[in-house]
């Protein structure tokens, strides 16, 4: 074998120098217009709780209500006699549990989510067991929507939707923005994302301007 | 071809397609003609059958013709103009700057005759545009010449003319295209073959002949159930090997056929393939249009020090999967040595160090444990169930198994972040590394679940235009953040950088500087 395969275990892996990744990479020459330092996350408006508990709370209502019906024709078709009552039970817990839900749910929801939006990077992270948080550098936005279903406009609120070229993570979403801001804000991203359109060759692949 | 100096003072390509078109539209119309002949023949040529026949192929005839007569291409001061249709007229405009790629597709007839079908992608990211089927080769070229040559005089950037020479990258020989099929993982292709032999025997094996064939199959399976275990396990191992190497032998074989006379050349910014042995492909490809490189190494190319290099475009919607397949290969095998120049090509950057790789967390090692503890755990039950001595092996062995492929996983995963590029590196049998140009990427993504809220681990993922994430799992929490914000940063100012330095284009194609040292794959 002229040209020996290059083996993993070969190169034995550097320390993990946690602190030391960031300040690896080459930091970036600052633009010209660069952000205020580090500005903190902000938090959704607090009404977004009683909207969630609101849609969470019919939401649940309608599965525990088709269940129910579900049980009790089941019951009298497939004439289970005994086992509805096993199944009541359980569909008495499924209840309980929603409860808990929708009163406990919206309020940790709430806590996780909170977004940070600078001159450079959108941020959003949420997620209550399962965390996600997303970066979206502002030049790689193709469009927003700004969304306001029914129950949001009975609230004042609004959701932010942003859309990038990727595959994958394409569309990020922002719920519980007040809806004055949220349009602010949306007004205020397009018209920075107009300033610089020109730089936005990177994204030039998926083009937008055919349409 | 004669190279003219001046874009401009090209004379604009216009007008119908070849007339060889006629034959190709006119071997369509005999198929479809196909049930009327046949009803004909089967009608003892009756008049009805004429009739039929006679009346089907003329209103077919008229309108290929028809067809032919109305359509009409032209490429105007900066848009593709396409003319077709006779009683619904349709004129297109394709703008040039929106033209990624102008592929050129060949069968054998038409190789023959000197013509192809020429299929426009524009960066809509919806495939094939429009498609001219078929064009003379020499027009194709000129079409190519005149739309390339458009775009490179409109951007600012110095790009060499388009008719400049092209530089051969690398170039094939039969002998490494097999080995390259060989070296494939070929279980797809023995899966492929088993596939279509299963249709093959469904639609033309008469009924008696299929059920033969089952009842042997029944018959040597029963045969081996009365075998002793060694026997059994013996003959099983046998059949299993030889079907294995009927797929490598398959495998290989296609590769010749699929990538016979592999060219990659380059071509002013633009990168050209030439492969295939019946229909021959010709693909441009921008670099620009490039979201990741991927450097891939299957097990048996990595003991060989063979790699291919793969490359993925915004996201296009393709109709066949050996297109996919051919379309996305840069390179089907090149020695893990010239990787590094060859990926010097497309990066604007220098290669980094190999030292530079970062690994991952070492608790992935105990994560991708219980991951695989997962498998083993219910197949142990099962086992349990069934036959008692066996669970007793299944745990000796596969306890340390498990925990060896977990080390080695964990080792094989790193990464490098460079301002410009990632290079992600994964895989403990098959081994891929992922090329990210910063710019491309579109979102940074990063995850948590509650194992790794507990071992304190994230899960960062590079989301580009292109079909596959990046995927870098059990990177410490801390590290992962930081490293998210300041990759999103970076490739925000690098798009804000690029666009006022225009006179630079990242993902250029850079001439090739003289450095014998292999930092990825060091020799």
């Amino acid at each position: 074998m002229p040209d020996p395969a290059p083996d993993v275990l070969a190169f034995p892996p550097l320390p993990p120098a946690v602190s030391t990744a960031p300040a690896e990479m080459a930091t970036p020459p600052a633009a010209p217009s660069d952000p205020p330092p580090a500005e903190r996350f902000s938090t959704l408006d607090p009404n977004v709780i009683a909207l969630w508990r609101l849609t969470d709370g019919i939401e649940w209502s309608l599965f525990l209500s088709v269940a129910f019906v579900l049980i009790t024709v089941g019951t009298l078709v497939l004439s289970l006699g005994m086992w509805f009552w096993v199944l009541l039970a359980g569909w008495a817990l499924a209840v309980l549990f929603a409860v808990a839900y929708v009163i406990r749910y919206p309020p940790l929801a709430y806590r996780h989510y909170a977004y940070r939006i600078d001159n450079h990077v959108i941020e959003v992270g949420h997620g209550v067991w399962f965390r996600e948080s997303r970066l979206i550098p502002l030049s790689r936005l193709q469009h927003i929507d700004l969304r306001q279903g029914p129950f949001e406009r009975s609230y004042g609120l609004a959701t932010l939707v942003f859309h990038t070229a990727g595959m994958h993570a394409s569309s990020t979403v922002l719920p519980g923005l007040p809806a004055a801001d949220a349009a602010a804000l949306r007004n205020r991203l397009l018209a920075q994302l107009q300033g610089q359109k020109a730089p936005t060759a990177a994204v030039e692949p998926t083009g937008e301007t055919t349409r | 071809m004669k190279p003219e100096s001046h874009p401009a003072a090209l004379s604009r390509p216009s007008g119908r397609l070849h007339p060889w078109t006629l034959l190709f539209e006119l071997l369509g119309v005999a198929r479809q003609l196909l049930i009327p002949l046949l009803y004909w023949v089967i009608s003892d040529f009756s008049i009805f059958g004429a009739l039929l026949v006679l009346v089907f192929g003329l209103l077919s005839l008229l309108l290929t013709i028809a067809r032919y007569r109305s359509f009409r291409y032209r490429v105007a001061a900066d848009e593709l103009v396409i003319e077709q249709g006779l009683l619904r007229h349709q004129e297109r405009h394709i703008p040039l700057a929106n033209i990624q790629e102008i592929r050129l597709e060949q069968n054998l007839i038409q190789r023959w005759l000197g013509v192809a079908r020429a299929d426009i992608e524009t960066s809509t990211g919806n495939g094939v545009e429009a498609s001219l089927a078929v064009l003379a080769v020499s027009d194709i070229a000129h079409l190519r010449r005149s739309v390339f040559g458009v775009q490179a005089a409109a951007a600012v950037s110095p790009v060499p003319a388009p008719d400049a020479a092209e530089t051969p990258l690398l170039a094939l020989s039969p002998r490494a295209l097999l080995a390259a099929g060989l070296t494939s993982n070929s279980i797809f292709t023995l899966f492929l073959a088993l596939g279509a032999l299963f249709r093959f025997a469904e639609e033309w094996l008469p009924e008696d002949k299929r059920r033969a064939v089952w009842h042997a199959i029944a018959d040597a399976t029963r045969a081996l159930g009365q075998q002793s275990p060694w026997t059994a396990a013996a003959l099983l191992a046998c059949w299993a090997g030889a079907l294995l190497l009927l797929s490598v032998t398959l495998s290989g074989l296609l590769s010749l056929v699929r990538f016979y006379d592999f060219r990659l050349t380059q071509q002013g910014a633009a990168l050209r393939r030439t492969y295939g042995l019946f229909t021959r492909h010709v693909s441009n490809l921008s670099p620009a249009r490039i979201q990741l490189i991927a450097v891939e190494q299957t097990v048996l190319r990595r003991l060989c020090g063979w790699a291919a290099l793969r490359v993925e475009v915004a996201s296009v919607t393709y109709e066949r999967q050996e297109e996919r397949q051919g379309r996305g290969l840069l390179a089907p095998l090149v020695r893990s040595a010239e990787v590094n120049n060859l990926l010097r090509r497309f990066l604007a950057d220098d290669l980094p160090d190999e030292r530079a790789w970062r690994s991952v967390s070492p608790l992935a090692v105990r994560r991708g444990i219980l991951r695989r503890l997962g498998w083993l755990i219910p197949a142990a039950v099962i086992c349990w169930w069934w036959w008692t001595w066996l669970l007793g092996w299944l745990v000796l062995v596969g306890l340390p198994v498990i925990v060896l492929v977990s080390r080695l996983d964990s080792c094989a995963r790193g990464y490098i972040a460079t301002p410009r590029y990632w290079f992600v590196r994964q895989g403990w049998a098959n081994r891929v590394i992922h090329v990210v140009p910063v710019q491309n990427i579109q979102t940074v993504v990063i995850r948590q679940t509650p194992f790794d809220r507990r071992l304190g681990l994230a899960t960062l993922i590079l989301d580009t235009a292109g079909p596959t994430p990046v995927v870098i799992r059990d990177v410490p929490a801390t590290e992962t953040e930081a490293l998210g914000r300041c990759l999103a940063r970076q490739a925000e100012t690098l798009a804000w950088e690029t666009g006022q330095a225009s006179n630079r284009l990242p993902t250029q194609v850079q001439p090739l500087p003289e450095r014998p040292a292999s930092p990825l794959h060091p020799a």
